[in-house]
This record gives structure tokens, C-alpha cells and sequence, in this order.
């Protein structure tokens, strides 16, 4: 499986590899938000864009992120934005298999999917509705990590 | 989720004695100590603040900031407050639209350049055969 397979054929290889370079950014923004990018999040991002593996690489989006580059992550939002609904979808349900590929989502990934949703025109309910398929759970509500109830006890903390 | 620097008056890259020293200061917000004074979940609590930080000023600029989505309305800490307005920045943060929105615009500036360009044609056309006519009577 890769992202848009037949549904990227015929672009000019200009937008095709514009496009992917854009989706391959949002994706590894939502791998890099829980502050480790693993071994299995960058085979996924690199089997649904095989050919950024030689375009673009992940070294450099990661240093535009951890830079907090705002302008070039706007600007690769629009772009998927751009594209028609089946792709933004297609989208959404990668980023979704990412936040969930290693473990329960986090609040970070929790709320950078609910940004991209909004972004790309699909809503709330599309995302939930897709959450719950993708995942066989309802999409929880962030934690807030300003609050002390979002952390477990000392005492019940593993020695 | 609160911007707890930003009610302690602190930079996020504050050391744990300054930290300390606000929380002195603002006996108040005590609790803070539980989050910031705590490394792991101070790890936890500045990546969350530093993605919220973006998510709040990509909403901005992209006029996504009342959505249903946002958490602006809920932790209005990472409320961005608008710069006065220049030309430059209107044209920046203007216009997040989708496919269709954007064809619909190009199509209708379009279509309202057509609606004058007929009229013309018609005007001079009837001047012409005016023209003619007198010139030729």
C-alpha cells in the first residue's frame, strides 16, 4: 500500500513529488510530537511514499519541524488542502495509523490530528468516524498535561 | 491546557531555581511546582506547550482559530492576538480554501470581466455601423 497510488498518476512529477514532500512533513510532524521518531513510524512514512526516499529526506523535515519552521508546515497544509477528497482522506487515515502504530494516541498527536481534520476541510465527525474504524476506538479527548491530574502518583509509578 | 510560563512570567527555557523563585513570588500558583519541578513531566508538559504553540499559530494564520476543533476557546493562554493589520500580512493569512472555494472565486473574478467585455463589443460595433452609415449616406 502507498499513498494515492493510481490516484497520483498522471501529475506532472514537479506536483507529484511537491505533494508527497508536503504529506511526508505532516506525517513525520505527528511522529516527532511525542518526542521520539521510531524505526517503525519512518518504515510506514517510507513504505506509503517510497518515492521521497530519495527525494526529500526525513533528516532534513525533522530539522524544519524541530525548528518550528511554521512557514514551510503552512505551506505543505495548504497544499494537501488543495487536493481533491479522496487524498485528504487517504491523508487523515495515514496520520491516524501513525498516531496509533506504537501505542495509545498522545495528547500531542491527539491534537495535531484535530488541526489537520479542520485544515483539509473534513470536520470533527469524518475524523471521529475515522478514528473508530482505523482504530476500533472512539477518538478520546486530549489530556491536558497543564494539570496535574494527567499524571499517574509517584507512589504508582513502576520503581 | 494552561501556559504555565506564561503565568509564571518565564521563559520556557527557564532553570528550575527561577522556577522555583516565581513559584516564591506567586504563592498561587503552588501547584505548578507538581509539573515543572518534576522532570519527566516537565518533558511531558513542554512538548505538549510547544506543540500547542504551533497548532495556535497555524489556526491562526489560517483562520482556523473557532473551529470546532480548536482548543483556543478552552485554553485561551494560546490565544494569538492579532498584529495590526499591513498589506502584506492580509495577503499572507488570507484565504485558506479548499479546491472548489478557490476554482469558484477565479471563475466568478472571471465571469465578472466578461459581464463588462459584451456591452463594449456591442457599444462599438453599433458606433461603427453608425459611422459608416453616415459616411456613406
Amino acid at each position: 500500500m502507498s499513498f494515492g497510488g493510481s490516484k497520483l498518476s498522471g501529475r506532472q512529477p514537479g506536483e507529484r513529488q511537491q505533494l508527497e514532500a508536503s504529506v511526508k512533513l505532516l506525517l513525520l510532524w505527528v511522529a516527532e510530537s511525542d518526542g521520539m521518531v521510531d524505526a517503525a513510524e519512518l518504515e510506514f512514512i517510507d513504505n506509503q511514499l517510497p518515492d521521497t526516499q530519495r527525494t526529500v529526506k526525513s533528516e532534513e523535515l525533522l530539522a524544519v519541524i524541530r525548528a518550528g519552521d511554521l512557514k514551510r508546515i503552512e505551506a505543505a497544509v495548504r497544499t494537501v488542502a488543495r487536493e481533491n477528497r479522496d487524498l485528504r482522506l487517504a491523508f487523515i487515515d495515514m496520520a491516524i495509523a501513525m498516531c496509533i502504530a506504537d501505542r495509545d494516541i498522545a495528547t500531542t498527536e491527539n491534537h495535531i490530528l484535530r488541526f489537520y481534520a479542520d485544515a483539509l476541510f473534513l470536520g470533527t465527525a469524518i475524523l471521529q468516524k475515522r478514528f473508530q474504524s482505523i482504530s476500533g476506538q472512539a477518538l478520546p479527548e486530549p489530556a491536558d498535561p497543564g494539570s496535574r491530574k494527567a499524571y499517574r502518583p509517584p507512589q504508582e509509578e513502576p520503581a | 491546557m494552561r501556559d504555565l510560563y506564561r503565568r509564571l512570567a518565564l521563559e520556557r527555557s527557564a532553570s528550575p531555581e527561577e522556577i522555583k523563585a516565581a513559584l516564591e513570588r506567586l504563592p498561587d500558583m503552588k501547584s505548578y511546582s507538581a509539573i515543572l519541578l518534576d522532570e519527566e513531566r516537565r518533558a511531558v508538559y513542554d512538548r505538549a506547550h510547544s506543540t500547542l504553540k504551533m497548532i495556535a499559530l497555524l489556526r491562526f494564520r489560517l483562520g482556523l482559530d473557532k473551529s470546532d476543533n480548536s482548543f483556543i476557546q478552552r485554553y485561551p493562554d494560546f490565544a494569538i492576538m492579532p498584529k495590526p493589520v499591513t498589506s502584506e500580512a492580509t495577503q499572507e493569512s488570507s484565504g485558506h480554501q479548499g479546491p472548489d472555494k478557490t476554482t469558484q472565486r477565479r471563475d466568478r473574478t472571471r465571469r465578472n470581466g466578461q459581464r463588462w467585455l459584451l456591452p463594449l463589443l456591442l457599444s462599438l460595433i453599433v458606433i461603427g455601423a453608425i459611422v459608416l452609415f453616415l459616411y456613406y449616406s
